[in-house]
């Protein structure tokens, strides 16, 4: 069965999630600290990470919890904790199935 | 005041491209930054685009990007429809400038080359059109509500008599522009939907889009249908004057000619005749319309006063069609019964066998006597109620009348 939009986390809404993580932030913040984070691999664009945030705060993967004039700040909810447990998770096994591949066969590509 | 060197004039332009055409319109954004030409604060107003003029050398860098707007940008929305504050303070941290909306789109403008994009995630920008789509697939749905299925409740099921009654040509010539207005509905939602999955197959939006390749297409069909709409609707305050004013209907006493069926007159044959006019309605109305050549609309209030010394006085409304074929006819009598039962007080009258093609009595609303009768092409919907005290008319007796006179 297909999955839907936001059962499948793109590499921005992880890192997205990770930030949040860390504790509350304002969208900036996360777009800074995603920067650091990939030492600049991973750029969110502005109309990205809004769109990330608005569908996360319908989603209730995060909630506000302050507005101090144009800045809002946001902070992880359980249900996004576990979107984002459940991601690393895959990812890890994705990992793993890659590195197990690559001990029994190696690569035959060419 | 002398006008300095440095004030910036305005310029109008019609975009090339619909707002949904978001590779189009940022492609012909850039082009008049390219040229000098940068786009004004809150510039879209009724379809035009305002621009400032500023020296290209210094605005040939200049980038436009388009963003799915997540909620309504109607002015009338609670923020007036403008993007999240904490949306502008984002965008405007990475060089991006909001500048104005257009339909379900916020404007951002950058002069920084190396400004990271707008967009970094085809997913999630895909996600964002994909807000908009469903929008625009509802407008369409309400569209197709309001073009399709209300006129048919509104006429509730009358089509060919309210063709002919609003004349047919200016009936299809209403729905054609509907049709049209639904089309671009249904068209708008599609296109947002192949981008999206452009979007999601790709991953990319081409930026730098041949917005030339149509633009002939597109404001030849802008003005054309802009035009219609307006024809359409200056017809349409014309007629309701008229209608309004009765100016299309002449008083009986002024009409020459010899109505092709029954009137008060012929039916009662040889009788002292005398129009009751005090109420002014004794009016006639001819048309001719593409569904039915020849049309009157009677209006007479009348008496008779008979060889006997009886008087026969009343009221004969009559719709009189020569449809264009026995088909039409047929469809009109019935639609005038059908009309007529949804009145109150509806009763069916029994008729003997009579030598027409069609024919039904009934009263209806305050016991008024109508007959619906088709021989052939012809239709009557008559009504003839009778306020005499010394003689009424039996209804087999002026219905006869009425046939013999449509047959003759």
């Amino acid at each position: 069965m297909p999955r839907k939009a936001m059962e499948v986390l793109t590499e921005s809404m992880f890192y997205v999630l990770m930030a949040f993580c860390r504790g509350p932030m304002c969208g900036i913040d996360v777009a800074d600290y995603v920067e650091k984070r990939t030492n600049g691999r991973v750029q969110i664009g502005p109309a990205t990470l809004y769109t990330i945030l608005a569908k996360f705060e319908k989603e209730k993967y995060v909630r506000e919890i302050e507005v101090e004039g144009r800045k809002r700040t946001y902070c992880i909810t359980g249900k996004g904790l576990d979107a984002y447990t459940a991601e690393l998770e895959r990812l890890r096994r994705c990992v793993a199935d890659a590195e197990d591949s690559a001990l029994s066969g190696g690569y035959n590509g060419g | 005041m002398v006008k300095g060197n440095k004030e910036k004039r305005r310029v109008y332009r019609l975009p090339p491209c619909p707002a949904y055409d978001v590779e189009g319109m940022e492609s012909w954004l850039a082009d008049m930054a390219r040229d000098g030409l940068l786009l004004c604060r809150d510039g879209f107003f009724a379809g035009f685009a305002a621009f400032e003029r500023a020296d290209p050398q210094d605005t040939r860098g200049i980038k436009y990007r388009l963003e799915a707007a997540e909620k309504s940008t109607s002015m009338w929305a609670d923020d007036g429809g403008e993007p999240d504050a904490e949306a502008v303070e984002i965008s405007e941290k990475y060089g991006w400038e909001y500048i104005a909306k257009r339909c379900d789109f916020y404007i951002y403008r950058s002069s920084d080359p190396a400004a990271r994009e707008l967009n970094t995630d085809p997913v999630v920008q895909a996600l964002a059109l994909n807000t908009v789509r469903k929008r625009q697939r509802s407008a369409a749905l309400s569209c197709l509500f309001w073009t399709m299925i209300y006129p048919i409740i509104a006429i509730r099921g009358n089509l060919f008599i309210t063709m002919i009654g609003i004349r047919t040509w200016y009936f299809l010539f209403g729905a054609a522009l509907l049709f049209w207005y639904l089309a671009a509905s249904i068209g708008r939602a599609l296109h947002l939907g192949r981008l999206r999955k452009k979007l999601l197959n790709d991953g990319t939006i081409d930026h730098g889009k041949n917005w030339r390749k149509r633009v002939y297409f597109y404001h030849a069909g802008t003005v054309i249908r802009s035009v219609l709409t307006i024809i359409w609707a200056c017809i349409l305050l014309q007629k309701w004057g008229i209608s309004a004013s009765n100016a299309d209907k002449i008083p009986l006493s002024d009409y020459a000619a010899d109505p092709p069926f029954a009137t008060i007159a012929d039916l009662s044959p040889g009788g002292e005749y005398s129009e009751d006019d005090y109420l002014n309605t004794n009016k006639v109305s001819e048309w001719s319309d593409w569904l039915s050549k020849y049309n009157i609309d009677w209006s007479e209030i009348a008496s008779v006063r008979r060889s006997d010394g009886t008087i026969l006085s009343g009221g004969l409304y009559v719709d009189y069609h020569e449809a264009a074929s026995p088909w039409i006819a047929e469809k009109i009598a019935r639609e005038y019964v059908r009309t007529d039962r949804r009145n109150r007080n509806f009763d069916p009258l029994e008729l003997p066998a009579l030598d027409v093609d069609f024919a039904v009595a009934y009263t209806h609303t305050i016991n008024l006597p109508t007959v619906v009768l088709r021989d052939g092409n012809k239709v009557i919907h008559a009504t003839f109620y009778q306020a005499s005290e010394t003689y009424i008319m039996p209804l087999e007796e002026w219905v006869d009348i009425m046939i013999k006179s449509i047959k003759s």
